[in-house]
């Protein structure tokens, strides 16, 4: 069978592209209201068509890589043939700008002889704000038939089917006018779009409201993740524990039971968990990108970003970094300098995860009395936490201010940070909603896998010689004994190197590890009993605090290093970020032990 | 006087890119409207220094200070 013929979708970044192609598709593209998001060329089956929607340019002379690849690619494609017709997205309430990018389409697509359709969307804002193109006016004058359309509403798509389905002959591009001359006659006039959009700015673009705006709005981020997925994430945790019971109950007492309760509900139960925390962020990151609000944020952390060699594009995956890091380092895509992209992506995995929340709350419990209070008001548990988050920007900043110069001697080029200011518009929720599945998806079978087997074979590991699963006598503990000469310098024994072992499953392992080796059930909802064991055990402040700062810098997490290595395509870029975290990590807790132990 | 010095809320017009601006950067700028005699407006310098925001036709855009400081403008008087 030859190759389905395809249609071709091109268009500005932010035109309403990936909306289109979703609507014809049925597929679930990403759509987000921030420039540049699609990447990836994404096809699908449009009837009897494959609609092939292409990565987004801003105009056929690229100027970063990636957009370099794209204008490569589209000629590529143009050149192989097989080809129905190129649909042009434009965006009819950027008329003119639009209009300069589908001048240049038309350009090349007419030195290959094929059909071009030029639909002009988001007509339903111009339709609502009573204005009016002269569409026809328009096709007339240029040769090349435009029809108004709306991603969002549906409206016009039929048309479009009509009008690719009897393929318009391709006539030469007939106007010698330019886009201005076009729009200044068949457009519309007063720009009531960019000024609703300048008073919106004026408030979150401000320096003061602007600044107000911008915590509040943080601040419900981490309620969303830290509240409000709260219950979510105790509900997978029951049902996780609740299939646990039922299945293990079928299977009679003995080795299998074992393995199937603490490696696979233990092993994949710890992660599973986070789950809901992703799919909710995701969805808030996804309104907030789609409203338009998320380009304003790049712009505003632009500059205290840039100090570090980040830029403004850096935020938004340091943020989604405090739910997980691997989600966090695909965010990092959308960056188009590529130095930046790596300083980010690298240290991303220093920003506090959700993984590390159960071993701060641990040591935070063991070693600060609860009533104490800080300056007589705030609580001193609760400023230990904020400080622990602190802590991990202060590293994170630091060390990609180190990796950026490091990367500037390198091939790796600088893009400069030019953004466009999309304007706001109300998030289309069904899209949105699509997508938090696919990046909880997406988590759940890249993450899974690698876990599964580190969960595993660290359960062999505790489990045997003996077969007994006496932890303190397997083939695990051993190994902690060979660490105690590392752990000495910490103040702590064996049994933290036992904890250190298993967390390399996920880091909050650590605490059910050391849940068993002190003979706690049920550690991970039980830290104020462990915590009481781990001071009865003389656990000082020095080694608490030495421990606090390993965790906090360590990249204790498999999966995290795996989705480095598949970004980076390089092997040595996770295994030296791994080794210098650790040693980093290492000495600093050894400075802070001997510090505090006087 | 280069687009990085120019006032929120004042009109200016492009007069020409300085020697040493990188290809890729005229490119692009061009490529957004930011081409010689281009009249721009310029809305808001973003809070802390940040980059500067600018309208041209009928977008806007946010430059950062490594790219404005390489285009020469001159103020234009709006009635
Ligand atoms: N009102 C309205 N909004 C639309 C329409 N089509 C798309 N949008 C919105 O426009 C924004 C951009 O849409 P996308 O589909 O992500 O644009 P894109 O061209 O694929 O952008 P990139 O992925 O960045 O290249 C989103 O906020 C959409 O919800 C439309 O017909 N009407």
């Amino acid at each position: 069978m030859s190759d389905p013929i395809k249609v071709v979708l091109v268009g500005k970044p932010n035109s309403g592209k990936s909306l289109l192609f979703n609507r014809l598709t049925g597929l679930h593209q990403k759509v987000a209201n921030y420039p540049g998001v699609t990447v990836d060329v994404t096809s699908g089956a449009w009837g009897s068509y494959e609609l092939v929607d292409f990565p987004g340019s801003y105009s056929m002379k690229p100027i970063s890589a990636e957009e370099e690849l794209a204008v490569l690619q589209f000629k590529t494609l143009l050149e192989a043939g097989h080809i129905h017709c190129v649909v042009c997205v434009l965006d009819a309430t950027l008329l003119e700008r639009s209009l300069t990018f589908g001048l240049q389409v038309a350009e090349e697509v007419g030195r290959y002889g094929y059909p071009i359709v030029f639909v002009l969307n988001m007509y339903d804002e111009i339709e609502s704000n009573r204005l009016s193109i002269d569409v026809s006016g328009l096709s007339e004058e240029m040769g090349i038939p435009c029809l108004p359309i709306s991603a969002k509403t549906g409206k016009g798509l039929s048309d479009l089917t009509k009008v690719v389905a009897a393929r318009p002959m391709f006539v030469k591009l007939k106007s010698s006018m330019t886009a201005a001359e076009l729009t200044q006659k068949f457009g519309f006039k007063a720009n009531v779009f960019l000024k609703r959009m300048n008073h919106i700015d004026n408030i979150f673009l401000s320096s003061f409201l602007g600044a107000i705006f911008f915590l509040a709005i943080m601040f419900l981020i981490f309620q969303s993740i830290f509240t409000w997925a709260l219950p979510l994430m105790d509900g997978t945790d029951a049902v996780i524990v609740w299939l646990g019971e039922v299945v293990g109950g079928w299977i009679s007492e003995g080795f299998i039971h074992d393995f199937f309760q603490d490696a696979i509900i233990g092993g994949l139960g710890t992660f599973i968990v986070f789950v809901p925390q992703i799919f909710i962020l995701t969805f808030i990151i996804g309104l907030l990108e789609d409203s338009g609000y998320l380009s304003r944020v790049a712009i505003i952390c632009h500059r205290p970003l840039k100090f570090f060699g980040l830029s403004g594009k850096s935020f938004i995956p340091f943020l989604s970094g405090h739910a997980c890091a691997i989600p966090a380092i695909y965010a990092t895509r959308m960056i188009e300098s590529k130095r930046v992209r790596f300083a980010t992506m690298l240290t991303i995995p220093l920003i506090s995860c959700s993984a590390r929340l159960p071993i701060y709350s641990l040591f935070v419990v063991a070693l600060i009395p609860r009533g104490d209070k800080l300056l007589g008001i705030f609580s001193l548990q609760g400023f230990a936490f904020f400080a622990l988050y602190i802590f991990g920007y202060f590293v994170a900043l630091l060390m990609s201010a180190i990796i950026s110069r490091l990367a500037s001697k390198n091939k790796f080029s600088n893009t400069p940070f030019i953004v466009e200011l999309p304007a706001y518009r109300v998030p289309v929720v069904r899209p949105l909603l699509m997508r938090a599945f696919k990046s909880s998806w997406n988590f759940l079978s890249e993450a899974g896998p690698i876990i599964f087997v580190t969960s595993v074979v660290v359960w062999f590991l505790g489990y045997f010689p003996n077969g007994h699963g006496q932890l303190e006598s397997s083939w695990l503990a051993t190994m902690g004994h060979w660490l105690e000469p590392v752990l000495r310098p910490l103040g702590v024994d064996w049994r933290f190197g036992v904890a250190i072992l298993t967390s390399f499953v996920a880091r909050e392992v650590f605490v059910s590890t050391l849940g068993t080796l002190n003979g706690i059930g049920g550690a991970e909802e039980n830290v104020g009993g462990l915590a009481h064991a781990l001071n009865a055990g003389g656990l000082t402040l020095a080694s608490g605090v030495a421990l606090l700062l390993f965790y906090s810098i360590a990249l204790q997490c498999v999966s995290t290093l795996a989705t480095i290595k598949r970004e980076t395509k390089s092997n040595w870029i996770p295994t030296a970020l791994f080794v210098s975290y650790t040693l980093l990590a290492y000495i600093l807790s050894i400075a802070a032990f001997a510090a505090l132990s006087h | 006087m280069t687009l990085w010095d120019a006032n929120p809320r004042t009109y200016i017009r492009i007069k020409g890119f300085m020697e040493d601006m990188p290809e890729a950067y005229r490119l692009r700028l061009h490529d957004l409207g930011f081409r010689q005699n281009a009249e721009v407006y310029c809305l808001r310098h973003a809070p802390f220094s940040g980059p500067r925001v600018f309208q041209v036709e009928d977008a806007v855009f946010a430059l950062e200070k490594t790219v404005a400081v390489f285009v020469k403008v001159e103020p234009v008087e709006h009635e």
